[in-house]
Protein backbone atom coordinates (compact mmCIF):
# COMPACT_ATOMS: atom_id res chain seq x y z
CA UNK A 1 0.00 0.00 0.00
CA UNK A 2 1.43 3.26 -1.00
CA UNK A 3 0.96 6.18 1.78
CA UNK A 4 0.60 9.96 0.12
CA UNK A 5 4.17 10.14 2.04
CA UNK A 6 5.72 7.90 -0.28
CA UNK A 7 3.56 9.33 -3.11
CA UNK A 8 4.79 12.62 -2.66
CA UNK A 9 8.50 11.20 -2.15
CA UNK A 10 8.02 9.65 -5.90
CA UNK A 11 6.69 13.01 -7.26
CA UNK A 12 9.53 14.71 -6.17
CA UNK A 13 11.98 12.28 -7.12
CA UNK A 14 10.83 12.88 -10.56
CA UNK A 15 11.44 16.33 -10.48
CA UNK A 16 15.05 16.12 -8.98
CA UNK A 17 15.35 14.15 -12.19
CA UNK A 18 14.92 17.11 -14.19
CA UNK A 19 18.14 19.04 -12.56
CA UNK A 20 21.65 18.06 -13.04
CA UNK A 21 24.07 17.72 -10.31
CA UNK A 22 25.29 21.42 -11.41
CA UNK A 23 21.81 22.71 -10.71
CA UNK A 24 20.82 23.63 -14.50
CA UNK A 25 17.86 21.76 -16.30
CA UNK A 26 18.45 18.95 -17.76
CA UNK A 27 16.46 19.99 -20.65
CA UNK A 28 16.86 23.73 -21.42
CA UNK A 29 14.09 25.17 -23.26
CA UNK A 30 11.53 22.44 -22.16
CA UNK A 31 7.62 24.17 -21.18
CA UNK A 32 5.36 21.31 -21.02
CA UNK A 33 2.35 20.19 -18.31
CA UNK A 34 2.27 16.35 -17.00
CA UNK A 35 -0.77 15.25 -15.97
CA UNK A 36 -0.37 12.04 -13.77
CA UNK A 37 -3.18 9.82 -12.95
CA UNK A 38 -3.14 7.56 -10.24
CA UNK A 39 -5.66 4.98 -10.85
CA UNK A 40 -6.03 3.15 -7.86
CA UNK A 41 -6.60 6.19 -5.51
CA UNK A 42 -8.41 8.04 -8.44
CA UNK A 43 -6.41 11.13 -8.11
CA UNK A 44 -4.21 13.55 -10.17
CA UNK A 45 -1.57 15.30 -9.89
CA UNK A 46 0.35 18.08 -12.38
CA UNK A 47 3.44 19.10 -12.93
CA UNK A 48 4.29 21.89 -14.87
CA UNK A 49 8.13 22.43 -16.96
CA UNK A 50 9.20 25.59 -17.64
CA UNK A 51 12.43 25.97 -19.27
CA UNK A 52 13.22 22.79 -18.23
CA UNK A 53 12.49 23.89 -14.62
CA UNK A 54 9.96 21.82 -12.80
CA UNK A 55 7.63 23.84 -10.95
CA UNK A 56 6.25 22.20 -7.58
CA UNK A 57 3.87 19.71 -8.01
CA UNK A 58 -0.16 20.28 -7.61
CA UNK A 59 -3.02 17.83 -7.37
CA UNK A 60 -5.29 18.55 -9.80
CA UNK A 61 -6.40 17.65 -12.94
CA UNK A 62 -5.18 20.05 -15.77
CA UNK A 63 -7.34 21.07 -18.93
CA UNK A 64 -4.79 20.85 -21.48
CA UNK A 65 -1.90 18.76 -20.51
CA UNK A 66 0.80 17.84 -23.07
CA UNK A 67 1.55 14.40 -21.10
CA UNK A 68 -0.76 12.30 -19.90
CA UNK A 69 0.58 9.41 -17.26
CA UNK A 70 -1.85 6.81 -15.90
CA UNK A 71 -0.62 4.10 -13.79
CA UNK A 72 -1.44 2.93 -10.30
CA UNK A 73 0.33 4.58 -7.56
CA UNK A 74 2.48 1.69 -6.49
CA UNK A 75 3.46 1.27 -10.17
CA UNK A 76 4.75 5.09 -9.83
CA UNK A 77 6.50 4.39 -6.74
CA UNK A 78 8.39 1.35 -8.62
CA UNK A 79 9.27 3.22 -11.04
CA UNK A 80 10.56 6.17 -9.00
CA UNK A 81 12.91 3.77 -7.15
CA UNK A 82 14.03 1.82 -9.96
CA UNK A 83 12.73 -1.74 -8.95
CA UNK A 84 10.37 -1.42 -12.27
CA UNK A 85 11.67 -1.18 -15.75
CA UNK A 86 10.27 1.79 -17.76
CA UNK A 87 9.80 -0.79 -20.62
CA UNK A 88 8.56 -3.53 -19.06
CA UNK A 89 5.62 -1.59 -17.38
CA UNK A 90 4.92 -0.06 -20.68
CA UNK A 91 5.28 -3.71 -22.03
CA UNK A 92 2.72 -5.23 -19.42
CA UNK A 93 0.70 -2.48 -19.84
CA UNK A 94 1.43 -0.89 -16.14
CA UNK A 95 1.23 2.27 -17.41
CA UNK A 96 -0.32 4.43 -20.23
CA UNK A 97 1.01 7.11 -22.07
CA UNK A 98 0.29 9.79 -24.47
CA UNK A 99 2.73 12.20 -25.59
CA UNK A 100 4.71 13.63 -29.03
CA UNK A 101 7.25 11.71 -30.56
CA UNK A 102 9.62 14.55 -29.22
CA UNK A 103 8.36 13.85 -25.70
CA UNK A 104 8.62 10.47 -25.73
CA UNK A 105 12.61 10.98 -25.20
CA UNK A 106 12.83 13.48 -23.17
CA UNK A 107 10.12 11.29 -20.94
CA UNK A 108 13.59 9.11 -20.20
CA UNK A 109 14.71 11.72 -17.94
CA UNK A 110 11.88 11.95 -14.94
CA UNK A 111 10.60 8.37 -15.59
CA UNK B 1 40.64 5.92 -46.09
CA UNK B 2 42.09 2.56 -47.70
CA UNK B 3 40.06 -0.74 -46.87
CA UNK B 4 42.00 -3.09 -44.79
CA UNK B 5 42.05 -6.14 -43.45
CA UNK B 6 43.12 -5.10 -39.78
CA UNK B 7 40.97 -3.43 -37.48
CA UNK B 8 42.24 -0.35 -35.45
CA UNK B 9 42.30 -0.94 -31.94
CA UNK B 10 40.09 2.24 -31.06
CA UNK B 11 37.66 0.33 -33.22
CA UNK B 12 37.09 -2.40 -31.04
CA UNK B 13 36.95 -0.56 -27.35
CA UNK B 14 33.94 0.29 -25.55
CA UNK B 15 33.01 3.80 -26.65
CA UNK B 16 31.00 6.29 -24.61
CA UNK B 17 30.93 4.64 -21.17
CA UNK B 18 31.01 7.66 -19.53
CA UNK B 19 28.14 9.21 -21.41
CA UNK B 20 24.44 8.87 -19.58
CA UNK B 21 23.43 6.99 -22.29
CA UNK B 22 25.03 4.41 -24.33
CA UNK B 23 25.12 1.13 -26.45
CA UNK B 24 28.11 -1.65 -27.24
CA UNK B 25 27.90 -4.35 -29.10
CA UNK B 26 30.28 -7.11 -29.65
CA UNK B 27 28.81 -9.65 -32.04
CA UNK B 28 29.69 -13.12 -33.40
CA UNK B 29 27.63 -15.27 -36.01
CA UNK B 30 29.01 -18.49 -37.36
CA UNK B 31 27.54 -20.29 -40.44
CA UNK B 32 28.57 -24.19 -40.45
CA UNK B 33 27.65 -27.40 -41.39
CA UNK B 34 27.69 -30.28 -39.23
CA UNK B 35 26.15 -34.05 -40.22
CA UNK B 36 25.40 -32.54 -43.61
CA UNK B 37 22.77 -30.00 -42.04
CA UNK B 38 23.01 -26.12 -42.10
CA UNK B 39 23.64 -24.45 -38.68
CA UNK B 40 24.25 -21.07 -37.05
CA UNK B 41 25.04 -20.46 -34.01
CA UNK B 42 24.97 -16.47 -32.33
CA UNK B 43 27.02 -15.17 -29.36
CA UNK B 44 26.18 -11.19 -28.68
CA UNK B 45 27.63 -9.25 -25.70
CA UNK B 46 25.58 -5.81 -25.98
CA UNK B 47 26.01 -3.04 -22.88
CA UNK B 48 24.52 -0.12 -21.98
CA UNK B 49 21.13 1.21 -21.17
CA UNK B 50 19.76 2.06 -24.17
CA UNK B 51 19.27 -1.55 -25.32
CA UNK B 52 19.85 -3.25 -22.12
CA UNK B 53 22.65 -5.09 -20.99
CA UNK B 54 22.53 -9.06 -22.03
CA UNK B 55 24.60 -12.11 -23.34
CA UNK B 56 23.00 -13.54 -26.04
CA UNK B 57 23.71 -17.18 -27.60
CA UNK B 58 21.52 -18.69 -29.84
CA UNK B 59 21.56 -22.00 -31.86
CA UNK B 60 19.34 -22.34 -34.84
CA UNK B 61 19.31 -26.00 -36.01
CA UNK B 62 15.65 -26.55 -37.24
CA UNK B 63 14.65 -25.39 -40.83
CA UNK B 64 11.29 -23.45 -41.09
CA UNK B 65 8.07 -25.11 -39.78
CA UNK B 66 5.88 -23.46 -42.45
CA UNK B 67 2.15 -24.83 -42.75
CA UNK B 68 0.04 -23.08 -45.16
CA UNK B 69 -3.27 -22.57 -44.10
CA UNK B 70 -6.14 -20.96 -46.83
CA UNK B 71 -5.28 -17.65 -46.47
CA UNK B 72 -1.74 -17.54 -44.80
CA UNK B 73 1.42 -19.30 -44.40
CA UNK B 74 1.94 -19.86 -40.99
CA UNK B 75 5.84 -20.09 -39.36
CA UNK B 76 5.30 -22.24 -35.87
CA UNK B 77 8.49 -22.03 -33.31
CA UNK B 78 11.19 -24.35 -34.01
CA UNK B 79 11.71 -27.36 -31.59
CA UNK B 80 15.36 -27.57 -31.09
CA UNK B 81 16.77 -24.32 -31.57
CA UNK B 82 18.53 -23.28 -28.29
CA UNK B 83 18.29 -19.65 -26.98
CA UNK B 84 20.11 -18.48 -23.61
CA UNK B 85 20.30 -14.98 -22.26
CA UNK B 86 21.75 -13.82 -19.43
CA UNK B 87 20.39 -10.20 -18.29
CA UNK B 88 22.03 -7.08 -16.23
CA UNK B 89 25.74 -8.10 -15.97
CA UNK B 90 28.50 -6.14 -15.70
CA UNK B 91 30.78 -5.43 -18.14
CA UNK B 92 34.61 -6.25 -17.68
CA UNK B 93 36.93 -4.87 -20.09
CA UNK B 94 40.76 -4.41 -20.65
CA UNK B 95 42.64 -3.12 -23.48
CA UNK B 96 46.21 -3.90 -24.40
CA UNK B 97 48.26 -2.61 -27.86
CA UNK B 98 47.06 -5.29 -29.46
CA UNK B 99 44.01 -6.87 -27.77
CA UNK B 100 40.40 -5.66 -26.52
CA UNK B 101 38.94 -7.95 -24.41
CA UNK B 102 35.67 -8.17 -23.00
CA UNK B 103 33.68 -10.10 -20.79
CA UNK B 104 29.99 -10.38 -19.66
CA UNK B 105 28.62 -13.81 -17.88
CA UNK B 106 29.34 -16.64 -19.67
CA UNK B 107 30.90 -15.04 -23.20
CA UNK B 108 34.17 -13.50 -23.36
CA UNK B 109 35.51 -11.70 -26.69
CA UNK B 110 39.45 -11.29 -27.52
CA UNK B 111 39.38 -8.93 -30.40
CA UNK B 112 42.44 -7.88 -32.05
CA UNK B 113 42.99 -6.24 -35.21
CA UNK B 114 44.04 -9.49 -37.42
CA UNK B 115 41.62 -11.59 -35.64
CA UNK B 116 39.08 -11.94 -32.89
CA UNK B 117 37.89 -15.01 -30.58
CA UNK B 118 34.54 -15.41 -28.76
CA UNK B 119 34.47 -18.01 -25.56
CA UNK B 120 30.93 -18.99 -24.25
CA UNK B 121 30.55 -21.93 -21.34
CA UNK B 122 27.59 -22.16 -19.86
CA UNK B 123 24.98 -24.91 -18.91
CA UNK B 124 27.01 -27.80 -20.50
CA UNK B 125 27.37 -25.80 -23.61
CA UNK B 126 31.08 -24.90 -24.96
CA UNK B 127 32.12 -22.70 -27.78
CA UNK B 128 36.12 -21.06 -29.24
CA UNK B 129 35.91 -19.67 -32.34
CA UNK B 130 38.06 -17.49 -34.18
CA UNK B 131 37.15 -14.88 -36.63
CA UNK B 132 39.50 -14.02 -39.47
CA UNK B 133 38.64 -11.29 -41.64
CA UNK B 134 38.17 -12.68 -45.05
CA UNK B 135 38.84 -9.24 -46.69
CA UNK B 136 38.74 -5.66 -46.08
CA UNK B 137 36.66 -4.75 -42.86
CA UNK B 138 33.68 -3.05 -43.76
CA UNK B 139 32.18 0.27 -41.82
CA UNK B 140 28.93 2.20 -41.69
CA UNK B 141 29.41 5.18 -43.60
CA UNK B 142 32.42 3.81 -45.24
CA UNK B 143 34.97 4.52 -42.77
CA UNK B 144 36.20 3.64 -39.41
CA UNK B 145 34.52 5.38 -36.73
CA UNK B 146 32.00 7.40 -39.02
CA UNK B 147 29.07 8.44 -37.57
CA UNK B 148 25.80 8.01 -38.80
CA UNK B 149 22.69 9.79 -38.54
CA UNK B 150 20.33 6.33 -38.99
CA UNK B 151 17.21 8.48 -37.23
CA UNK B 152 16.77 12.30 -36.18
CA UNK B 153 17.86 11.36 -32.85
CA UNK B 154 20.02 7.85 -33.38
CA UNK B 155 23.74 8.66 -34.09
CA UNK B 156 25.54 5.09 -35.01
CA UNK B 157 29.20 4.02 -35.70
CA UNK B 158 30.58 0.57 -36.19
CA UNK B 159 32.84 -1.78 -38.27
CA UNK B 160 31.80 -5.20 -39.64
CA UNK B 161 33.86 -8.08 -40.70
CA UNK B 162 32.84 -10.70 -42.95
CA UNK B 163 35.34 -13.32 -41.73
CA UNK B 164 36.35 -17.05 -41.89
CA UNK B 165 35.36 -18.71 -38.79
CA UNK B 166 37.31 -21.94 -37.44
CA UNK B 167 36.96 -23.60 -33.81
CA UNK B 168 34.84 -25.63 -32.21
CA UNK B 169 31.05 -26.11 -30.37
CA UNK B 170 30.19 -28.68 -27.93
CA UNK B 171 26.53 -29.21 -26.76
CA UNK B 172 24.90 -32.02 -24.92
CA UNK B 173 28.99 -33.57 -24.99
CA UNK B 174 28.92 -33.37 -28.95
CA UNK B 175 31.78 -31.82 -30.15
CA UNK B 176 30.99 -30.30 -33.30
CA UNK B 177 34.27 -28.73 -35.63
CA UNK B 178 33.68 -25.67 -37.11
CA UNK B 179 34.47 -24.51 -40.48
CA UNK B 180 32.41 -21.95 -41.55
CA UNK B 181 31.32 -18.35 -42.66
CA UNK B 182 30.54 -15.41 -39.96
CA UNK B 183 30.37 -11.76 -38.81
CA UNK B 184 32.17 -10.20 -36.29
CA UNK B 185 30.90 -6.63 -35.08
CA UNK B 186 31.08 -4.09 -33.22
CA UNK B 187 28.83 -1.42 -32.96
CA UNK B 188 28.29 1.65 -30.36
CA UNK B 189 26.16 5.05 -30.28
CA UNK B 190 25.20 7.12 -27.42
CA UNK B 191 21.94 8.51 -28.64
CA UNK B 192 18.74 6.19 -29.95
CA UNK B 193 14.96 6.89 -29.93
CA UNK B 194 13.59 4.03 -30.76
CA UNK B 195 10.57 5.15 -30.75
CA UNK B 196 11.53 7.05 -34.02
CA UNK B 197 12.24 3.90 -36.35
CA UNK B 198 9.06 2.51 -38.24
CA UNK B 199 11.21 0.14 -40.48
CA UNK B 200 14.52 -1.54 -40.75
CA UNK B 201 16.84 -3.77 -42.48
CA UNK B 202 20.09 -4.68 -41.60
CA UNK B 203 21.70 -7.60 -43.80
CA UNK B 204 24.95 -9.42 -44.15
CA UNK B 205 25.56 -11.50 -46.93
CA UNK B 206 28.39 -14.17 -47.40
CA UNK B 207 28.57 -15.65 -50.73
CA UNK B 208 31.50 -17.78 -51.92
CA UNK B 209 33.07 -14.82 -54.36
CA UNK B 210 31.35 -11.85 -52.77
CA UNK B 211 30.37 -10.66 -49.39
CA UNK B 212 28.36 -7.24 -47.90
CA UNK B 213 26.44 -5.78 -45.60
CA UNK B 214 23.45 -3.11 -46.07
CA UNK B 215 21.42 -1.37 -43.47
CA UNK B 216 18.06 0.65 -44.67
CA UNK B 217 16.19 2.55 -42.28
CA UNK B 218 13.20 4.66 -42.52
CA UNK B 219 11.63 6.84 -39.32
CA UNK B 220 10.08 9.83 -38.61
CA UNK B 221 11.46 12.91 -36.50
CA UNK B 222 9.99 14.26 -33.95
CA UNK B 223 8.22 17.02 -36.52
CA UNK B 224 6.71 14.06 -37.65
CA UNK B 225 8.57 14.42 -41.16
CA UNK B 226 10.23 11.29 -42.84
CA UNK B 227 13.76 10.39 -42.34
CA UNK B 228 15.62 7.87 -44.82
CA UNK B 229 18.81 6.38 -43.84
CA UNK B 230 20.99 3.83 -46.34
CA UNK B 231 24.54 2.36 -46.10
CA UNK B 232 26.64 -0.71 -47.29
CA UNK B 233 29.30 -1.99 -48.56
CA UNK B 234 30.17 -4.54 -50.59
CA UNK B 235 33.20 -6.59 -51.61
CA UNK B 236 33.88 -9.08 -54.69
CA UNK B 237 36.27 -11.58 -53.02
CA UNK B 238 37.15 -12.87 -56.49
CA UNK B 239 38.69 -9.56 -58.04
CA UNK B 240 39.64 -7.75 -54.70
CA UNK B 241 37.27 -5.01 -55.66
CA UNK B 242 35.60 -2.92 -52.84
CA UNK B 243 32.12 -1.52 -54.00
CA UNK B 244 30.44 1.13 -51.53
CA UNK B 245 26.92 1.16 -52.20
CA UNK B 246 25.45 4.21 -53.63
CA UNK B 247 21.39 2.72 -53.31
CA UNK B 248 20.04 -0.14 -51.93
CA UNK B 249 16.40 -1.55 -51.64
CA UNK B 250 14.76 -4.18 -49.86
CA UNK B 251 11.51 -5.32 -51.00
CA UNK B 252 9.49 -7.85 -49.91
CA UNK B 253 8.00 -10.40 -52.39
CA UNK B 254 6.44 -13.14 -49.94
CA UNK B 255 5.07 -12.89 -46.28
CA UNK B 256 4.43 -15.27 -43.67
CA UNK B 257 2.63 -14.85 -40.62
CA UNK B 258 4.61 -14.95 -37.26
CA UNK B 259 2.04 -17.06 -35.10
CA UNK B 260 5.02 -15.72 -31.81
CA UNK B 261 4.44 -12.24 -32.61
CA UNK B 262 0.71 -12.29 -34.10
CA UNK B 263 1.61 -10.57 -37.68
CA UNK B 264 3.02 -10.74 -40.62
CA UNK B 265 7.08 -10.80 -41.74
CA UNK B 266 8.93 -11.14 -45.01
CA UNK B 267 9.48 -14.63 -45.45
CA UNK B 268 11.37 -13.54 -49.08
CA UNK B 269 12.82 -10.33 -49.85
CA UNK B 270 14.68 -9.32 -53.14
CA UNK B 271 17.22 -6.69 -52.82
CA UNK B 272 19.11 -4.20 -55.44
CA UNK B 273 22.05 -2.72 -54.32
CA UNK B 274 23.65 -0.32 -56.99
CA UNK B 275 27.60 0.64 -56.93
CA UNK B 276 29.58 2.60 -59.22
CA UNK B 277 30.76 -0.87 -60.46
CA UNK B 278 28.02 -2.34 -60.84
CA UNK B 279 24.27 -3.84 -59.77
CA UNK B 280 23.69 -6.98 -56.75
CA UNK B 281 20.41 -8.46 -57.47
CA UNK B 282 19.34 -10.80 -54.39
CA UNK B 283 16.67 -13.23 -53.33
CA UNK B 284 16.90 -13.36 -49.95
CA UNK B 285 14.88 -15.97 -47.91
CA UNK B 286 14.31 -16.84 -44.21
CA UNK B 287 16.29 -19.75 -43.36
CA UNK B 288 15.90 -20.60 -40.24
CA UNK B 289 13.29 -19.08 -37.09
CA UNK B 290 14.04 -15.67 -36.36
CA UNK B 291 16.25 -14.93 -33.10
CA UNK B 292 13.72 -12.77 -30.90
CA UNK B 293 15.86 -10.02 -29.89
CA UNK B 294 13.26 -8.53 -27.97
CA UNK B 295 9.75 -10.16 -26.87
CA UNK B 296 7.30 -9.13 -29.88
CA UNK B 297 5.38 -6.04 -27.80
CA UNK B 298 1.78 -4.86 -27.98
CA UNK B 299 2.09 -1.35 -26.41
CA UNK B 300 -1.66 -1.01 -26.22
CA UNK B 301 -1.73 1.95 -23.55
CA UNK B 302 1.00 3.96 -26.03
CA UNK B 303 -0.49 7.36 -27.42
CA UNK B 304 2.68 8.52 -29.51
CA UNK B 305 1.16 11.76 -31.76
CA UNK B 306 -2.01 11.04 -31.27
CA UNK B 307 -1.85 7.84 -32.94
CA UNK B 308 -3.26 4.69 -29.65
CA UNK B 309 -1.88 1.25 -29.84
CA UNK B 310 1.67 0.68 -31.03
CA UNK B 311 3.33 -2.88 -31.78
CA UNK B 312 7.23 -3.58 -31.93
CA UNK B 313 8.81 -6.33 -33.49
CA UNK B 314 13.17 -6.77 -33.21
CA UNK B 315 14.55 -10.37 -34.74
CA UNK B 316 17.65 -11.40 -36.48
CA UNK B 317 16.31 -13.01 -39.24
CA UNK B 318 18.73 -16.08 -40.76
CA UNK B 319 18.66 -16.16 -44.07
CA UNK B 320 19.93 -17.78 -47.18
CA UNK B 321 20.95 -15.80 -50.22
CA UNK B 322 20.82 -16.45 -54.42
CA UNK B 323 21.41 -13.70 -56.80
CA UNK B 324 24.07 -11.91 -59.47
CA UNK B 325 26.22 -9.18 -59.75
CA UNK B 326 26.12 -7.56 -62.76
CA UNK B 327 28.80 -5.36 -63.95
CA UNK B 328 28.15 -1.75 -66.25
CA UNK B 329 30.14 -3.25 -68.91
CA UNK B 330 27.77 -6.64 -68.84
CA UNK B 331 30.08 -9.09 -67.22
CA UNK B 332 27.72 -11.44 -64.78
CA UNK B 333 29.11 -13.06 -61.82
CA UNK B 334 26.64 -15.49 -60.06
CA UNK B 335 27.01 -15.89 -56.20
CA UNK B 336 27.06 -18.94 -54.67
CA UNK B 337 26.41 -20.41 -51.47
CA UNK B 338 24.60 -17.38 -49.70
CA UNK B 339 24.53 -17.47 -46.06
CA UNK B 340 23.58 -14.54 -44.15
CA UNK B 341 21.16 -12.54 -41.01
CA UNK B 342 18.71 -10.09 -41.86
CA UNK B 343 18.02 -8.01 -39.20
CA UNK B 344 14.42 -6.68 -38.90
CA UNK B 345 12.95 -3.50 -36.67
CA UNK B 346 9.22 -2.76 -37.25
CA UNK B 347 7.64 -0.01 -34.85
CA UNK B 348 3.92 0.59 -36.18
CA UNK B 349 0.36 1.17 -35.13
CA UNK B 350 -1.47 -1.88 -33.53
Amino acid sequence: MVTQEMLLEALEKARARMIGADGTPVLPGWDRKIQYHFTDIDEYWAMVVEDGRPQPVTREELDDPDIRLTMSAETFVGLMDKTLSGLVAMTTGKVKVKASMADMRKMQVFM
Amino acid sequence: MQPSNRFEIDELTPKFLDQPEHFNDWYFTVHFEHGGRPLLAKFSITEGNLLGQATHFTFSQDPLRLETEPDAVVLHRALNDIILAEENLPLEHSCTDDTVQVKMGSLTAFCQPQQQRIVFDKEGIKADLTFTPRGPILHWKHKAGAVCQVTDVTRVSGSESLSDVRGEITINGQTMPVVGRGLFEHVWFSALNFFEIRHMNWIYAHFDEFYMYICHCESITSESRPFHFETGEMYMVINDEFMPADSLEVTPEQWVFLQEARRFIPLENSVVVRAAQGTLRLKVRLAHYPLILRPPTRLEGLTVDNVPGWQSLFFDGPVTLEGKFTYKDGRVVPLKGGVGINEVIRMGAL
